[in-house]
């Protein structure tokens, strides 16, 4: 079978564009959430989020020029992401023609509230008497989930197939598998996998607090997010964007490229189960994750830590919880970034791919913030509160979505 | 291709209950009207609406009922409908995937324009935290569809939605069959929903649409299903390539040309086209090199754009076709037809369905 390795990862998020200085900053413990001042603007206070701030995005946009004007606030951070993976990887994207795809996880990108009011002050008949001018056409376009690719596809000179993959959650690690299917098969040697979500952005955030899916105010908004811990009360949102180069290893090696992991397998599956929640017991994460070590040809011994999905959600937590436990036992370490990160949505599972691969490159594990202890008939997981060095060959990461979407990654040492 | 791939029909839903054979032969119509916000953008649109659609047959349970809006009901519909009508084959099948092609379900719009009147965004906000249904962002996930099927047609293997338009459909029958080839399932329910005609929906397409001289949207959904299991009509090829920007379908066409020649046993009864308005002529030229006498088909040109829901729906029509002409008296010979999906991410996808050689 022929093997699919990493040659570029790129990373954006809040307070961070560089995958290295954010691995770094994530293994000192720190955090990016922080009260969301368009939600307070709003009248609704004390919601934290992990949201980029409109001076980040005048600079990426003052990186990019020729494709501000078209690209949302998570298409610019996908582009920056991008960007930054095809050069790190070196890959000449124009020659491999069409034997380089693009893949995409992509969310529902929700328009603001403001654009959604000016939309239909421009439009509505009834409304037009106050004169509001009509908001441009690139302004609604980029809000179309696909409008991305070819914009991507453009900038970066690719001849090959494009794939928008739309499974919330999940869609982030579904379109790595896609990609590394194809290369696997032989139809691609290089797929350009990643995704991104605005998860900070306000009517998103309405939404998940009206579901009862976002964390309880606390004191300090870094605080809000406690993956796995006893006090947890949901989760925070987040913008984030990854990509990752993913290609057949002898292709690889022939150019000399840099090889920072490995794509051992993975899986994606549907649970048929509850719309809003999984079997309290964890019983289909665990099939997940199995399917996943299956499709590596690994056993569960076999994984050094797995990144989980940790929403800081009861439900989630709580079954994912006795999932790892009961497949891999209470010693593996486990980390969340997302008591940090927040919830990237679409793009939380690219970049905690990406934050797998740098752990390996690293061999250290990121801590998990604000844990301090299981809730009670909860189980007793070796969850990593402080970064810290690891033999680590094999990590397993987890990425499930509304609806029973899951996914799981087998990444290993090159 | 290691195990065979055979296509089974599967339903189509069109607005009034329309059949897209009789639609496109002329002998019946779908009511169309203009489309008020096409005004407003300047283009020449009208719409052919489906509605909702009653699943109370289908038994639905209470998160069905909450968590869903028309549009999604339009695919849950189908598809559910579908694997009743196709109920031996998933019996059959140990491990079954679901592949959809979707677009968006954006805000209601009739509920945006009972309080937008107050002309602020602090109200905007208001309203979404005290009147908006609890279960409002539930409903906006394509992904809520997807378990919805899922749990009504218990399907628990390989899955994946796909954006947008046509190629949302088009990718998921070609991400099914890589899955049926490479054995990762037995059997695949493959689909796709079109947008419901909004506002919204025209202008976030509106730079698509410029290129069309006249728009007429309808909205629809179709499924069909692939297996191991056999039928009179395999997947005999399937692709999927990208023209280059601002490129046109010209060198795609000769590639599928090429690729044509590789099956001289199986002569082409039509070739089925999905998504090439705004290029029709320009693509009727360029096929005429590779259909020799195969009749081309724009189901645009009976049935309207219908977004994510066209490859299917051009399946089911292909599979229509060749099992009435296996019967009658021009059978021999002719016995493939060619669905082609251009989708406005520039994207080409083919799937080649005939009987087995």
């Amino acid at each position: 079978m022929r093997q699919v390795v990493v040659t570029g990862v790129g990373v954006c998020v809040p307070g961070c564009s560089e995958p290295q200085q954010l691995f770094s900053q994530l293994a000192q413990g720190q955090s990016f959430i922080n009260f969301d001042e368009k939600m307070a603007a709003l009248g609704v206070k004390n919601v934290a989020t992990c949201a980029v701030s409109r001076d980040e995005i005048a600079t990426l946009h003052a990186l990019y020029p020729a494709v501000a004007a078209e690209l949302s606030v998570s298409g610019t951070m996908a582009f920056h992401a991008l960007t930054y993976a095809v050069k790190s990887s070196g890959i000449d994207v124009p020659l491999l023609a069409k034997r380089c795809g693009l893949f995409y996880g992509v969310h529902k990108s929700l328009i603001s509230p403001e654009l959604l009011f000016n939309f239909w002050q421009g439009y509505n008949e009834t409304l037009q008497q106050l004169n509001v001018a009509p908001l441009s056409e690139a302004e609604f376009s980029q809000f179309r989930p696909d409008h991305v690719l070819p914009v991507f596809a453009r900038a970066i000179g690719l001849l090959g197939q494009v794939q928008a993959v739309a499974d919330a959650c999940a869609a982030g690690a579904t379109n790595i598998l896609s990609g590394l299917r194809r290369i696997r098969a032989g139809s691609l040697d290089v797929a350009i996998c990643g995704a991104a979500d605005e998860g900070s952005q306000p009517l998103w955030n309405l939404v998940f607090k009206h579901l009862g899916a976002l964390s309880s105010p606390d004191t300090t908004a870094d605080t809000m997010c406690r993956p796995f811990d006893r006090d947890r009360s949901g989760t925070v949102l987040a913008d984030g964007a990854a990509f990752l180069i993913l290609e057949e290893e002898s292709h690889a090696r022939l150019r000399g490229a840099p090889v920072l992991a490995r794509i051992s397998g993975g899986s994606r599956s549907s649970e048929s189960y509850k719309m809003t929640s999984t079997a309290p017991d964890g019983s289909l994460y665990l099939q997940s994750m199995q399917a996943a070590l299956s499709d590596a040809g690994l056993i569960a011994a076999q994984i050094d830590h797995v990144n989980a999905h940790g929403t800081g959600t009861k439900s989630n937590d709580s079954a994912e919880g006795l999932a790892i436990r009961d497949l891999f036992g209470a010693h593996c370490p486990v980390t969340s970034t997302k008591g940090a990160l927040g919830h990237s949505l679409s793009g939380s599972g690219a970049i905690e791919a990406v934050l797998s691969v740098l752990s390996l490159r690293q061999q250290q594990l990121l801590p998990t913030l604000n844990y301090q202890c299981p809730g009670p008939q909860e189980a007793e997981l070796n969850i990593v509160r402080q970064s810290r060095p690891q033999q680590l060959t094999h990590i397993l990461s987890n990425s499930f979505g509304f609806g029973g979407q899951n996914a799981s990654l087998v990444i290993s040492k090159a | 291709m290691l195990q065979p791939i055979y296509l089974h029909r599967g339903l189509t839903l069109l607005p009034g209950q329309a059949d897209l054979r009789q639609l496109l032969s002329g002998a019946t119509q779908l009511v169309s009207t203009a489309v008020p916000a096409g005004s407003a953008l300047d283009l020449e649109c009208h719409g052919s609406y489906l509605g909702d659609v009653d699943m109370s047959d289908l038994a639905p349970d209470r998160s069905v009922k909450k968590t869903t809006e028309r549009q999604s009901r339009w695919l849950i519909n189908t598809a559910v409908r579908t694997k009743d009508a196709l109920t031996p084959l998933f019996s059959g099948a140990e491990t079954k995937g679901l592949y959809i092609g979707l677009g968006t379900v954006d805000c209601d719009e009739a509920d945006e324009q009972a309080f937008l009147a107050s002309c602020t965004t602090q109200d905007l906000s208001d309203h979404k935290l005290t009147h908006n249904n609890p279960m409002v962002g539930l409903i906006l996930l394509n992904t809520t569809a997807t378990s919805h099927i899922s749990q009504m047609c218990q399907i628990t293997g390989q899955n994946c939605c796909f954006s947008h338009l046509q190629d949302g459909g088009a990718n998921a029958a070609i991400e099914a069959s890589y899955d049926l080839a490479e054995q990762r399932i037995e059997l695949a329910l493959v689909g796709g929903g079109a947008h419901k005609i909004t506002p919204w929906y025209l202008l976030a397409n509106e730079t698509y649409w410029r290129s069309f001289s006249k728009l007429w949207l309808t909205e629809a959904a179709a499924f069909f299903v692939m297996s191991h299991q056999p039928s009179a009509n395999r997947l005999l090829a399937r692709y999927r390539g990208r023209r280059g920007s601002g490129g046109d379908w010209t060198a795609l066409i000769r590639q599928l040309a090429l690729h044509l020649t590789e099956w001289p046993k199986h002569r082409l009864m039509q070739i089925i086209i999905s998504g090439g308005m705004p290029d029709q002529q320009q693509i009727k030229l360029q096929l005429q090199n590779v259909a020799g006498a195969a009749e081309l088909i724009f189901i645009e040109d009976g049935c309207g754009f219908i977004g994510a829901a066209s490859c299917a729906a051009a399946v089911n029509l292909a599979l229509e076709l060749l099992q009435d002409n296996v019967a009658g008296p021009d059978a021999e010979g002719l016995d493939a037809v060619l669905v082609l999906t251009l989708g406005p991410s520039q994207q080409f996808s083919y799937l080649l369905t005939g009987k087995q050689p």
